[in-house]
Formats: structure tokens, sequence, C-alpha cells
């Protein structure tokens, strides 16, 4: 059922570019790769399946470059079952392992492989696995590395589980500036609060999170005040001397951590300024030791 | 598998003589004086000691099931084996002034529901009764003084009456049951346990191997993870604690609700470590949260604050007062005075514990004995913006997305986030402990710190980038002036380089306090890549330095 999930999706993106799938492809190879995608009913994901891709290693190599991640996904896998089929074996169905805090996570040495990726993300994007697998999946991405991102992206785009979306924009933030850097800017105007909460927290980590000055700036004034506090941390930790008006405001927010957040990231723009506010001498007497602290500490 | 019970118990023949010293003796106090009190006591100096200078009862609650019948003994009354009743004696000494037609009597006050008297298998008061007058004759008259709950308090008066039951004189001594005392890092270390966990790459065999090598097989247990679902957060599972008096030798294995209904670890304490003297209790109950795991619940070592001196340490719980620990366990701390709880700002933290950040390791050359580790990223950033910016830190590039010492130096969100974290949430915790511990800078070490925001975790929270080494495990000599020091291995270095290559390491080592042995090991996979570090994934039991009922009354309150 999830693979016809996957389908319909796969040809409503193709549709919406009033393109056919196959049309979509630069080769014979890369038709046929994507018509392999296409048909989840034969995910790659074990052995047999990968030998029934008729294309030599040559012409799969060649598809590595194609323009369309799913054929490289295509590729990548049944090249990886030729490959390093020991390796695969053991992966195609490993399970994550609960962490101090209970969250399911893929742990060991081994499984944080790059050669691994296509594998990890044919399980994701099949969709079949419990949200707790599929939350580990999406965690091991940027741990593997390689080619993961567009695959991240159209599923933050598309998956109906917003638990998984917002681990994905989470992933983002190591993701690939071309295509990570708009997916996280448009996830700030998702109706899913904890969707854009952690496409904010994402962009405050990457070096060109600035570019989202904008939406972050946009997002001060959201209702939930962790995207606040968050958002006013991201344009703290980005240097986004612009949004120090939009910051003040938040001096007088009704949540602490949001004026905590806010103290901290107009001390970081522009402290002199900061320290003339006059919000912020109030601030000083905070009900919030750590609000007062942090006012004293930029004043 | 080592035995159960570490403290040899005390023989029977070996209590009647301790008992007959304390009757000749007397159980002196922390003021040097009996502690019964008599209405007449005679003279004393040069002279043989007053029969009726009969010390006070100490003993501990009955907690344990010495028969294995599933039944605790305190609700099993006289189980076979029992042997976790104080004793009090009336010597022969006394009893030879009873004349003839006067008589002894016995009367049990205070927390008479929880306090009973035995004498030779049969109860005498508590429950139902209160009085016992003793029969005529000439030995001494032993009891057996039993305890439900801790810190029980009741007295015992014994009364020599005439014929007319007129009273010619009396004393009366009191009776109190020990306090749960949680160890201390100054105590030395008796065994270390830890679950095996070897599923395919996700694995601490490695691990294993280097701590039996360092330890020996005689203070070391790697339990079979398999019952235990893999579970090997076993810091997080249990509280040793010590349940004593001069007569009984008990432990109490503090059992966490963090796993229950026998999931996870839930039943390692009952299948591994429970037996005569060896009990296990949960306080709190409902849904656990990450606060309610024991690496955030530590005992500071022995200090005096305020002109109050705490020889059995002080226990930190990490929680504020909207996010904290089960009340129950929390509530049932407080309650123990000997220790005094309080409750350091560990919500900061992604796990939220406070063996994340601040530890204690002994320190001979200081006046107190040991030093507090708090963790620091300025220490951090000094060692690392003097590091070769091109060095490769191969561990780190897919755990947490840095290759070089560079691209951590480079990252200004990366310091912005730990600035953060120093000065909003790490600072005032310190300030916590230094106050609640008559702590100053010369009793600090400041180890170095970088945190990271992981994905996992909520927003504006930490988690240890570099491994926590201060999350580390203490294995005390047993002289408690030096310890090894069991630590996760930093891997702040190349693929070909080893540890003596390590920059974090070498630090490290110029910081710990002389006759500290440091051992790094390697817990990445399994438990750095887990959100937890050495002292997480072992637990150590220790051996009792002090008797809190010769230094520490004085925090019991009340009458004492």
């Amino acid at each position: 059922m999830m693979g016809e999930l996957r389908k319909t999706f796969l040809f409503a993106l193709c549709a919406a570019s009033l393109t056919s799938p196959a049309a979509l492809a630069d080769s014979a190879s890369e038709a046929l790769l994507l018509d392999r995608y296409l048909a989840a009913s034969a995910p790659l994901l074990d052995p047999a399946q990968a030998e029934a891709v008729t294309l030599s290693e040559a012409q799969l190599e060649e598809a590595l470059t194609s323009a369309d991640w799913r054929v490289r996904q295509q590729a990548a896998l049944a090249l990886g079952w030729r490959q390093y089929e020991a390796l695969f074996q053991e992966h195609a169905a490993l399970q994550p392992l609960p962490t101090r805090i209970d969250t399911l996570r893929m742990l060991g040495s081994a499984v944080a492989d790059e050669r691994l990726t296509p594998l990890y993300l044919e399980r994701l994007l099949r969709g079949d696995e419990s949200l707790e697998n599929r939350l580990a999946l999406a965690d091991i991405l940027p741990r593997s590395g390689g080619d993961w991102t567009e695959a991240a992206v159209t599923l933050l785009q598309s998956d109906e589980d917003p638990a998984l979306r917002a681990m994905l924009a989470a992933c983002l933030r190591y993701g690939e500036a071309q295509h990570a850097l708009p997916a996280l800017r448009n996830a700030l105007a998702t109706p899913q609060s904890q969707v854009r909460l952690e496409a904010a927290r994402a962009l405050a980590w990457r070096s060109d999170g600035a570019q989202a000055a904008d939406e972050l700036e946009a997002a001060l004034a959201d209702d939930d005040a962790e995207l606040r506090a968050t958002a006013a941390r991201a344009l703290g930790y980005l240097g986004v001397e612009s949004a120090f008006t939009a910051l003040t405001g938040l001096l007088e927010d009704a949540d602490a951590a949001v004026r905590l957040q806010a103290v901290n990231a107009l001390g970081r723009l522009d402290a002199p300024r900061a320290a003339s506010l006059s919000q912020l001498r109030s601030l000083e007497y905070d009900e919030d030791p750590r609000v007062a602290r942090a006012a004293k500490r930029v004043r | 598998m080592p035995s159960a019970t570490i403290f040899p118990r005390r023989p029977p023949w070996e209590v009647v003589l301790l008992l007959a010293l304390a009757a000749t003796q007397g159980c002196d106090d922390e003021n040097g004086g009996p502690g019964g009190q008599g209405t007449d006591t005679g003279d004393s100096g040069g002279e043989p000691s007053d029969p009726w200078d009969l010390g006070d009862v100490f003993g501990v609650a009955n907690v344990d099931d010495d028969d294995g019948n599933g039944v605790t003994d305190w609700n099993d009354a006289g189980p076979a084996g029992e042997d976790d009743y104080a004793l009090f004696t009336v010597p022969a000494a006394l009893r030879a002034g009873v004349g003839e037609g006067e008589s002894l009597v016995l009367s049990l006050g205070g927390s008479i529901e929880s306090i009973r008297i035995w004498q030779a298998g049969t109860q005498l008061m508590g429950s139902g009764g209160t009085s016992h007058t003793l029969p005529a004759g000439s030995d001494d008259q032993v009891f057996e003084v039993e305890f439900a709950e801790f810190l029980d308090q009741g007295d015992l008066t014994l009364q020599h009456l005439d014929a007319s039951g007129a009273e010619l004189r009396s004393v009366t001594v009191s009776l109190q049951a020990a306090p749960l005392l949680l160890n201390h890092h100054l105590q030395p270390a008796d065994h270390l346990w830890i679950i095996e966990m070897n599923w395919g790459s996700y694995s601490n065999a490695d691990m294993v191997a280097d701590l039996e090598q360092i330890l020996g097989s005689d203070h070391f247990t790697a339990v079979n993870g398999s019952p235990y679902n893999y579970d090997v957060w076993i810091q997080d599972e249990l509280e040793f604690a010590l349940n004593r008096a001069p007569d009984v030798e008990g432990q109490v294995i503090v059992d966490s609700i963090r796993s229950q209904n026998g999931s996870y670890l839930d039943n390692f304490p009952e299948n591994i470590l429970e037996g005569p003297g060896v009990a296990v209790m949960t306080w709190g109950s409902g849904f656990a949260n990450s606060l309610d795991s024991f690496g955030n619940l530590e005992t500071a070592p022995p200090v005096t604050v305020g002109g109050v001196s705490y020889p059995h340490g002080r226990t930190y719980f990490g929680g504020d007062t909207s996010y904290h620990p089960s009340t129950g366990m929390s509530d049932f701390l407080e309650s123990q005075l000997v220790q005094d709880m309080f409750m350091p700002d560990s919500t900061w933290l992604c796990v939220g514990h406070v063996d994340e950040f601040t530890t204690f390791v002994p320190d001979a050359s200081s006046d107190k004995g040991f030093k507090m580790l708090v963790s620091d990223v300025d220490v951090a950033w000094d060692l690392l913006d003097s590091l070769d910016p091109s060095q490769s830190i191969p561990k780190y590039t897919s755990a947490h997305g840095y290759s070089t010492i560079g691209d951590l130096t480079g990252d200004t969100s990366l310091r912005s986030f730990n600035d953060d974290m120093q000065q909003d949430w790490i600072e005032p915790a310190l300030a916590t402990y230094m106050q609640e511990l008559g702590l100053d800078e010369s009793d600090i070490i400041r180890v170095p710190g970088i945190w990271e925001e992981n994905r996992w975790c909520p927003p504006n929270s930490a988690l240890s980038l570099i491994p926590g080494l201060i999350n580390l495990a203490v294995y005390t000599d047993e002289g408690g002036k030096g310890s090894k020091l069991l630590i996760a291995d930093p891997f702040l270095r190349g693929t070909s380089q080893g540890q003596d290559d390590d920059p974090m390491i070498a630090l490290w080592d110029s910081l710990m306090p002389a006759g500290n042995e440091t051992y790094y090991l390697d817990d990445w996979s399994v438990y750095h890549e887990g959100m937890g570090e050495v002292h997480c994934g072992t637990n150590i039991r220790r051996v009792p330095t002090d008797d809190w009922w010769t230094t520490s009354t004085h925090l019991l309150g009340g009458s004492r």
C-alpha cells in the first residue's frame, strides 16, 4: 500500500510539471531506473531485485550523475547490492536501538557509512516501517553522508507525518545548500508548528542561514513561543543586524524563554545599542532569574 | 559472579561481644557523652561504669527479605535468618541492684506502630503492647529492637520500681533507625557492573575488556544484556545505598522508576543484587521522565556548610520547580536529613542529568579531600583554538558534522550556543553547588566541555559534542585518597594517532588531582552516540567509611 502511495505522489509531482515520468529521464538507462523507482512494488531491498536491474555497472555508474535524484538513488542501490552485498544484507533490516532518552536511533560503529545511504533512503522512501524506524532512518542520513538532500527535501514537502517532516527539516541543517536552504525557508511557512520550529532551528546552525533572515524575522511573530524563541536565537547566531528592531519587540514577550533569547540575540548583534534600551534595564529585574542575569550581562 | 553481599555480616558471637562493650562503655554520641538520660546517673570518673549508663540504640529499617520468601522482613515477623535487629541489653550488673519485691519495667514510647521489641523470638512490645516487666534474675537480658522504616524514632524507658510500684530510678534511651545513605565518591569502590552489548557493530566489547583489565575480574562484572533488552544505562537504573547500624550492615538498592513492569533493566536489581541484607526498594511512581534516572542523582563528598558538618556528604538531584524527578523519590531523599538533598538545575540538558556536567574526584592535597569538576566551554575553546585547524577529527564527521578542528572553531553558531549554555545555565548551577556545599573557586576544577544541540533534543538543550569526559566513573582507592578515573576517550585526533597524541587527553591529565589515574575508554558507538558516557553505562558499589550514629546524629533534628 505504501508503495502505491509513493507511486501516486510521484506521479502527482510529474503531473504538476506536465511531464511524463519517462520523459524526465535523459537516457534509456535513466528511464529504466526511473520506471524501476516508480514500480514501487519491487523495491531494491534484496539482492534478487537488484539483480533484476539489467543495466551494466558502467551504465549504473553513469546514472549516478543524473540530474534526477530518483535515478541516482536507484543506480546507487543497484550498484550497492552488487558491490557490497554483505554490508547491504546486514543493514537492510537493521533496527534502531534506544538512546538514553528512549528515542530510537541507528547505533553502532558501522551504521554511519556513506555506502549505505541509498539503502537507508530506500527504506525511508518505502514508508512501510514504523514512525520510530523512519525517524531513525532520517536521522542516519546526514550521519552517513552522500546523496540524500534532495530525497529528504521531497519527503519534507510531501510526507503525511509531521513528526517525520520535522525530523527531515532538522536533518537539512547538514543538507546541500542548493536544495536544503529553499526547503527550510519554505518549511517556515508550513502549518505544522513542529516543522516550522525544526526549520528555524536548522537554519540557526547553517552558515548560510542568514539568507532566511526574512522568514526567521517573520517567525518572531509566530503564535508558538518556542518558535519565537528559536527564531530569535537564530537571528542572533546568524548575526542578522537588520532584525534588531524586531527583536527589541520580544523583550516584553510573555514567555521568559523568548525574552531570554531576545536579550542574548540583541547582545550578540549590537551590545552597546542593546545596553541603551530602556526595556533591557527593566529586564534586570525580570521575574525569571536567567532573563535578569542575561540583561545585566548585556548592560 | 560476586556475592550479592559485600560486607561480612557480623556473627552472633561478635554481636554479643559488641553488646557487652556497649553495655559497659556506653555508646558515646558525638559530644562524647552517654546517650541514655537517667534520673540518677550516680558517680563517674575513676569509678566503675554505672550499669544504668545504657547507650542509645541504633538500628536499621528491616526492609530486606532474609528468607527470600517475597515478603519484606518487617511484614514477615520472625523470619528464619533474621539478623537486622538492633540489640539492647539490660546488664547483669544492673539487675543485681534489684531487691526482693522490686521490679524492672521496660516501656516503649514514640513510634510504637513501627518499632517492635523482641526477645528470643517473642515480640514483647510494639503494636499491641508498650511495656514489659523483666523476670527476676541476675543474668544479662538481651532485647532485639526492630524498626519498620528509615529514621523511625522511639524511646525505651527502664524503670526500677519498689514493691509499691514507686519509681526508684529510671533511664530512657533513644531508639533510632538509620537513614538511607547514598554513596559518595570518596568511599572506596568495591565492584563495578556494566551491561554487555554485542550486537553487530553496536558493541562495547572493547570497553568491557579494558575495564576488566583495569579493575581485575574480582571487582568487575559484565552482565549479559540479552535479558534486559540490551539496556546499557545501568547508572540510570539503580543507586547503591547503605542501611547500617552498629549491629547491622545492610544495603539498599534504590531501583529507579525509569523502567517498570519488568522492562529493560527493571529486574536487574532483583536478579543480580538482591539477597539477605540487600533490599531492593523503589520510591515514586507513575510516568517517569528522564530526570528520574539516577545519572541525575548523585552525592557530593563530606562537606561543612555554614558550620554544619555533613559527614556523609549531600545528595543532589537535578531539576527545577516545573520539571523535576518524581516527588515520591525526592521527598523521600529530603526526609532522610543526613545528606540534606538539594536540587541544581539540570533541565537545560537534553538528557537532563547532573552527571553530564558535574562530578567529584578525590584530592588528597585538598583540605576537603576532593575537587568538584564542572564542565566549562571556555576551557574547551582555549584548547581548541590552540590546535592546528586542519587537524582531522574523523570520529566527529558522521556523528556531529565536523571533520576538522577548524570546522569546530569556525562554527560561530556553536560558539554562541556554548556561550549561552555556560552563562545561562552552567554558571548559575555552579553557584547553587558552591552555596549548598560551601565551596569556593579553589575547590573547583573547570574541565573542557563542548555542547551541541542535537536534533533529537528539545530546542536550546545541550548534549555533549566532544564526549562528556566529565561524565566519568570514579573507582576510588581503598584509602579514599585517589582513584581510577574511567573516562570517555575524546577521540580528538586523526585515525593514525593514538591517545598519547590526543590534546584533550593531555589537558585532562594535567587537570586531574594527583593520586587519580586516568583511563580513557572507547564509549563512542554504544554510549556517546546513545547520548551517554562511561558513568551512565557503569555502576559502582562502595564500602562505608563513616558511622552515621557517631558523626551525624546532629543532622537528624528533634531531640537528637
